[in-house]
């Protein structure tokens, strides 16, 4: 099989045909003036007026991704501006009555670093020592979900598109339409999620989710720093997980709809943060039954649980708020939200690193 | 303090920002001027109301200056402002932005072809067909050429959302574009 570029040509080559216009006049007099106005960002020193910079030649792509920490630009589930229930922007594939989700099982959580008798374990690293094996992504023992992730995380790595195909369920198969839609991804992919293949996550959070018709989903949580295009990167991925007779099957691509985050709320930058005494916010489609979880926490079906409460909102949507029984301790906080739709068929799932103030 | 020049690179314009060189902010933005321009044209598809995002926009990263992580890609970091900037105005239109009335504007002052001012204004028609999730990242990945995982940082999606709107806006896009750009 060939490899696609990342990019579809055709459109591509349709958004390189709509021309991109010069500012007005006077556009960066304007904005000079602006930014007199503004306190400058640390010591002020006496001002420069501005001036025009040439720009370099336009790269044929981006430069790599930033390192991100995740305490100050953490991934969120919605852009900043989406959070405003009356201004929702819901996927007309999203719709369909949703199934309440129910949770169900146990939880895992693994902390790779947080386990100071597994660092404990680790032999220390010796002079003359052969060089360490390179990471490899490891699922948790007896934990068929985390390694239908792990599994499909390293068909991505390797290029080995047939199999990763085999690894998603009905629901993404159907949604992405052929192979060959995941084939054109190929690199997209290994450079992106096939990143976790050669890292071992700090935590790795599985949700179980059983859903009223007889559906066994779960969310798998991998949260660890990867090595993307020669950088350290902060990362934070959802994947949810179908089980059908015993075997589990990555369902990246059935989505459910949009979870929007109205809080915590993100800055201008991107970080997301939840203000002292803020309860968490999120909406979803009408009828969906979002289930929310802080941390490794106990899991609630939003609208059931005595500290949540949904409400319709207009637009078809709901709006789902979430009072953790004894608030929002000070710190650093994972939040994993998922629900199904469709007969179960279709599961929207993300987790969001957040800090609560 | 000497003068920022083209080579200076980013990390170093940012510190001198930082401690009030606006010089250096100015040469900073508008080095990826060109492409935020794409990015916020391309969502409003209006030249004032671009230009009213990006001043706001660069006004609010000269303000977040300070949040700015070291080692980071101020690109990125800039596009992620830019975005949420185009999305504001969006919500405050509360509408699609785009009327199929409005002729294209062109990149300059040289016209181009008929035939590519048309392809242009069905590609504008058909962004303005689409959702502004799915035209917003259509636009990050197959018009300025980030990688799904990148996109998803600006956009403060999972990466799987990212691919699951561009799918769909592909799909729409083509249906709508046909033999147009062919």
């Amino acid at each position: 099989m060939s490899e696609e570029p990342r990019e579809d040509r055709i459109v591509r080559t349709a958004l390189e045909l709509l021309p991109v216009p010069e500012h007005r006049e006077g556009f960066w007099d304007r904005l000079e003036v602006s930014l007199a106005l503004e306190e400058t960002p640390q010591t002020p020193t006496r001002a420069t007026p501005l001036r025009a910079v040439e720009p370099p030649p336009a790269p044929a792509r981006p430069a790599a991704p930033a390192p991100i920490d995740l305490t100050e630009e953490p991934v969120g589930v919605v852009p900043r501006a989406m959070r405003r229930p009356s201004n929702l922007i819901l996927s007309a594939v999203a719709v369909a009555a949703a199934v309440a989700v129910v949770v169900a099982g146990s939880t895992l959580v693994r902390s790779r670093t947080d386990d100071p008798e597994e660092v404990a374990k680790e032999p220390p690293a010796a002079e003359g020592d052969e060089p360490a094996a390179a990471t490899t992504l490891r699922a948790p023992d007896d934990e068929p979900a985390a390694e239908a992730v792990v599994a499909w995380l390293h068909h991505l790595a390797d290029g080995d598109i047939d199999a990763a195909w085999a690894a998603l369920g009905d629901g993404s198969r159907t949604e992405l339409g052929s192979q060959d839609e995941l084939e054109s991804m190929r690199s997209a992919l290994a450079e992106g999620y096939g990143a976790w293949a050669a890292a071992q996550p700090d935590q790795v959070l599985v949700t179980p989710l059983d859903a009223v018709e007889g559906a066994e989903l779960a969310v798998v949580t991998l949260v660890g720093t990867v090595q993307q295009e020669g950088s350290a990167i902060a990362r934070t991925d959802a994947f949810p997980v179908r089980v059908v007779d015993g075997r589990a099957f990555v369902e990246l691509y059935a989505d459910a709809g949009p979870i929007e985050l109205v809080a915590p709320s993100r800055d201008d930058d991107g970080a997301l943060r939840l203000l002292d005494g803020d309860e968490i916010v999120i909406v979803v489609p009408a009828g969906a039954a979002p289930v929310l979880r802080l941390d490794d926490g106990e899991t609630v079906v939003c609208g059931r649980s005595p500290v949540t409460e949904l409400t319709e909102l207009d637009s078809g949507a709901q709006r789902c708020a979430y009072a953790p029984a004894g608030g929002v301790d000070p710190g650093e906080h994972l939040l994993t939200v998922a629900f199904a739709a469709d007969g179960a068929r279709r599961i929207s799932a993300d987790t969001v690193r957040f800090q609560a103030a | 303090m000497s003068l920022p020049t083209t080579r200076t690179p980013d990390d170093e314009l940012v510190e001198l920002a930082r401690a009030g060189d606006r010089a250096a902010f100015s040469a900073l933005v508008q080095r990826h001027d060109e492409r935020m321009r794409g990015l916020a044209y391309k969502m409003l598809a209006d030249r004032d109301a671009m230009d009213d995002v990006l001043q706001e926009a660069y006004v609010k990263a000269y303000r977040a200056l300070g949040r700015f992580k070291a080692g980071s890609n101020f690109g990125t970091w800039l596009y992620r402002i830019t975005y949420n900037a185009c999305i504001d105005e969006l919500r405050r239109r509360k509408r699609a932005p785009m009327s199929p009335d409005d002729p294209v504007e062109p990149a300059s002052a040289r016209p181009g072809p008929e035939r590519v001012v048309s392809a242009a204004e069905t590609v504008r028609r058909a962004l303005a067909e689409l959702p502004t999730d799915q035209r917003v990242t259509v636009v990050l990945v197959d018009g300025e050429g980030f990688d799904h995982r990148e996109a998803a940082e600006i956009l403060g999606v999972a990466p799987g959302t990212v691919a699951s709107r561009l799918h769909r806006a592909r799909a729409a896009l083509r249906r709508v574009l046909g033999e147009e750009v062919r």
